[in-house]
Formats: structure tokens, sequence, C-alpha cells
């Protein structure tokens, strides 16, 4: 006996389908008799064969369907192999991640900016010993691969702390022959070359930069002290893309700007590399220091129609989706045990939004990590399992690819981290994903021209 | 149990009759992932251009760790699925 996989989401796409896979990441075109069938399927299963075959008279089809996973055995667990799954990434967690914060302070003062009060830079010693911490978890966790991220605040305001830190692992990956990757979260406004270069030096740097719409409304949502802030980053953008491997642009998308952004697109194709990500992202107000900005931002109705329609402008420019429905058993790379984050004070955290909360603070490059079975470390990296063993997300078939979002803002809502922080308001926003992706496939494959249709 | 019989012919009927006025149906995968397609080299699983087990590592970077003999593979995604499958 065989049943519809719990996994299966179904996304309208013109007169015909697509049928995305949780468990394994397919995604599949699925022509409008086939998707009554499966409706049908849905309707009466269990199914045994002579059902099966009487749903489904090609072959074919029923080869894919039970190939793709799209028909799973009656008894088949999907939790316990997520749990398995889950539980097997978590043990093969090779890497160590690190972020440096290595200042809070910004040279930008925008209108939503989520952090509050900003502590001094980090240090040239401080930097020393956050950097010789890092290597040590790396030597501790006989790490092959290291990703070293920088991140403010606005991190090149701290160019000293960036140069000693990428020395330190320098060094460290000489010595143990570690494959490096970096990455840099910058407002774009101090970007050169040079610091590329330091950077870069270290391996592949990924560089994500920010406009948030044509230069007015970027100017007055991200006011850079005694500049045009868009204008400068433009520029930067121009005389640094040589050094980048991978550029993301991401636009913080609200009512004030939503309207603008398709043709802000356009005009940012002609300046952009190619291969640009866009990391299109709504605005919230859930810190205190962003409380005023509440009004600005969608409501959750409004959430999904208005990304929607931006993400669809991106991708007839050819820009890639925003984001691929990938199956990574994972919410966040914070529950890895790999992943921590230094703060200019040597604080450590584990989850880039708790930044400055003390109350997540899991160690100090002075003290190493607190590890304690209670302790806010080991919440993070159960936190998932927590999910799944609570079953609040059951039968969400974004489950494989969501496994219950974010951590902090479980926490800010309800207190608990294995919470779920479930954005089922705008679900549409996942199906779309999905819809975006599948398009894009197509496009790159330039075949299938009729599923475009 | 010859009431629940007929009501499954006669079940299997109206199915057979409605598919049969479906169009023609068609199912394709469009991308690399899942266990009947382009399987990554490490483990089976999903990855193509970045290892979704770890996010710092490119797929090139672990296939030469791999190669070099340097990470010892787990037990894939892919054949802890079809295990689970044929319990």
């Amino acid at each position: 006996m065989k049943r519809i996989c719990a996994f299966n989401t179904i996304v309208p796409n013109g007169d015909a389908g697509i049928i995305f896979n949780g468990l394994t990441g397919a995604v599949l075109h699925a022509s409008a008799g086939l998707l009554k069938s499966y409706e049908l399927a849905v309707k009466y299963q269990p199914l045994d064969q002579t059902m099966i075959d009487n749903l489904f008279p090609d072959q074919n089809i029923r080869d894919t369907l039970l190939r793709e996973n799209l028909l799973v055995p009656l008894n088949f667990d999907e939790y316990d192999f997520i749990e398995k799954a889950r539980s097997i990434m978590v043990t093969l967690d090779l890497g160590t991640n690190v972020e440096f914060i290595v200042t809070y302070r910004c040279n930008f003062r925008c209108v939503y900016c989520y952090a509050g009060q900003a502590p001094p830079h980090m240090t040239g010693d401080m930097a020393s010993r956050a950097a010789e911490f890092a290597a040590d978890l790396a030597k501790k966790r006989n790490s092959k691969a290291m990703k070293i991220q920088f991140i403010g605040g606005e991190p090149l305001l701290n160019p000293e702390a960036i140069s000693i830190i990428c020395g330190h692992i320098t060094a460290l990956r000489d010595e143990r022959e570690l494959i490096v990757k970096t990455s840099l979260t910058s407002n774009g406004s101090l970007l050169t070359r040079k610091m590329l270069q330091l950077i870069r030096s270290l391996g592949p740097v990924e560089v994500q930069l920010t406009l948030d719409g044509p230069e007015s409304i970027h100017n007055n949502r991200r006011p850079m002290k005694n500049g045009n802030s868009y204008q400068t980053i433009v520029n930067n953008i121009k005389e640094c893309t040589q050094d980048i491997d991978e550029l993301t642009l991401r636009i913080n998308v609200d009512y004030e700007n939503v309207e603008t952004i398709p043709d802000f697109l356009l005009k940012m194709r002609a300046i952009l590399p190619h291969e640009t990500c866009l990391a299109m992202v709504p605005t919230f107000s859930h810190t205190e220091a962003a409380a005023h900005y509440a009004n600005r931002c969608f409501v959750n109705k409004d959430i999904a129609p208005k990304l929607t329609e931006i993400w669809s402008a991106a991708l007839s420019l050819g820009y890639p989706p925003s984001w691929n429905p990938i199956p990574t058993f994972m919410s966040c790379g914070a529950v890895m045990p790999g992943s921590i984050a230094i703060d200019p004070l040597g604080d450590i955290y584990k989850c880039a939004a708790s930044y400055g909360n003390k109350s997540f603070i899991v160690g100090t490059v002075e003290k190493g990590l607190d590890t304690s079975p209670g302790g806010v470390y080991n919440q993070f990296v159960n936190r998932d399992k927590r999910i799944l063993a609570s079953g609040q997300c059951r039968g969400c078939s974004a489950l494989p690819v969501c496994m219950g979002g974010c951590s902090f803002r479980s926490f800010r809502k309800r207190g608990i981290m294995h919470s779920s922080d479930c954005r089922h308001d705008y679900r549409e926003c996942f199906e779309d994903f999905i819809r975006q992706y599948f398009k894009w496939h197509l496009m790159q494959k330039k075949c299938h021209s009729k599923a475009i249709e | 149990m010859a009431d629940v019989e007929i009501s499954s012919q006669e079940l299997l009927s109206q199915i057979k009759a409605l598919v049969s006025k479906f169009d023609k149906m068609e199912l394709e995968r469009v991308n690399e992932f899942g266990p009947g397609g382009q399987v990554a080299f490490c483990c089976g699983c999903v990855c193509v251009d970045k290892c979704v087990w770890n996010s710092s590592v490119d797929m090139k970077d672990l296939r030469i760790l791999v190669e070099k003999g340097e990470v010892e593979l787990p037990q894939t995604l892919n054949k802890l699925l079809a295990a689970e499958l044929k319990k």
C-alpha cells in the first residue's frame, strides 16, 4: 500500500502545476491531467496497486512518482527520516564558521536599524585574541574548512581588526592546509579594492551590500554622514567588481519603496555583475530600536503579494531567484555546533540577530564556550530536534526547508527558542519561491518552453 | 465484505472514467536534486554548488577532501532515505 508523501507541496503554475518534494528537493513539472489524478490519489489514499494503476495508467508516470518519493509506502515515517537526516548533518558539521563583529559602530543612520547603542570598536588586542580563539576552535574540531565572516555595525570602519584577524587565520590556514571562505557584510560606502584583496587573500569572498532603491529613496532610508551614500556605493561596486567572488545586493523592502523596485532593478542591471544575487527582504520592527518603524513595515497579509511582484520582476530581468527551496534539515546556521560570532568585547554569540542581548551570550574569548547541557549554546544546537519532537510543525510540507524558522524570533515572541517561528500568514512566499526557482531552472536550460508558458 | 468489494469496484470504475477524460499526463523533474536525479558526488544528497551539510564548504573543496581521504563519508541521505522506504 502507498500514500502521498507528507512533504509534497503543490504550486499552481498556469494551467499546470509544480510539485516540490521537501525530503529530496526535487521540483517537478506536473500537467493539469496529472494534478487531477494526484488530487484523486490524495482523496482516496491509501492506495493499493490496482488503484495506482488506474489513477496513473502510464508506467513511466508511476515510476517517476515512486522514484521521486511523491508516493511512499504506507508505513514510511517522514518525521523519523527528517530527525535522522538532521542528526547526521549536525554530527557531520565539518567546518568552523566564525563571524567577527569587528565593530557595532556605523557611519549610516538607517531609518529601520534594529541595532541599539554602539559600544566601542574591537581593539587590535581583542582582534588577536578573537582570531586565536577561532583558530583554537577550528583545531579542536579538527576542521578542514573555515568560513570567516566580517560584519558589524559597518565592519570597514575597523580595517585594523580585519587586518589582524586575516593575519592570524592566514597562518592557521597555511599550517593546517585549511580551506577558507570569507564574507563581508557591508553598507558599501567604505568598500575598497585594497580591503577586498586583503580579505580575499584568505579565500574566495562573498560580499553583501545594500541599496534600498532609487537614489533619493535610498539616501532617505540609509543616510550617510556627510555624503550621498547611493552614489558612493554604486561607484564602489563599479570599482571593486573584479575583487568580489559572489555579490549579493540586499534590498530592504516595505511600503515606502516597494513600488520603485522593478525600475530600480532594471537600472541596476547595467551596473551589477550578471550573476549578482538579490536578497529582497521585508523590514521588520522586532527590536526596541526599530519599534518606531512598525507602520512602514508590511502587514502580514501584504508580504506575499508584494514580494511575489518584485521577485517576478527580478526574474524577468535575469536575476537568479533570491532563495532555493533546498531541504537543509536545519533552521539556520546558528544551530550548527561549529558556528559562533565574536563581538568587539570578546563576547560570543550563536546568532546574528541576538548580538548585544546579554542573555544570548554563549561564552567569551577568555573563558571559552559554555556548553553546559541547559545553556544557551546547547539550546541552539538542540533547538531543531526539540521542534521536531514537539510535533508543533506536523502537517506543514515546508518543514524540511524551514525547520521551525528563526530561533531568536521564537524567543522574542514566546520567550523560548524551541517554539516555532511560523510564517504561515505569508506561506504563499514559500510557494512563490518554488515557482520562481522552477522558472529559473527552465530558463537556464532553455527547454520545456511549454511549461514556462 | 461483498458490499465493500462492490463499492471498491465502483470506485475504480469511477476513477477510470474520470482519468480517461484528463488531458495527457506529464510529470518531469526540472532540477538536479532528488534520488532519481544527478546525485551529488559526496553523499548523494541534494547539493550542487554548496554542501548543505555545511555552508562553509564548497562542493569542489569537499570533493578534494574526499579524494585526499580526509573526510570520512557519512551514511548518505539518499541511502538513508532508500533504507527507510524499504522498511
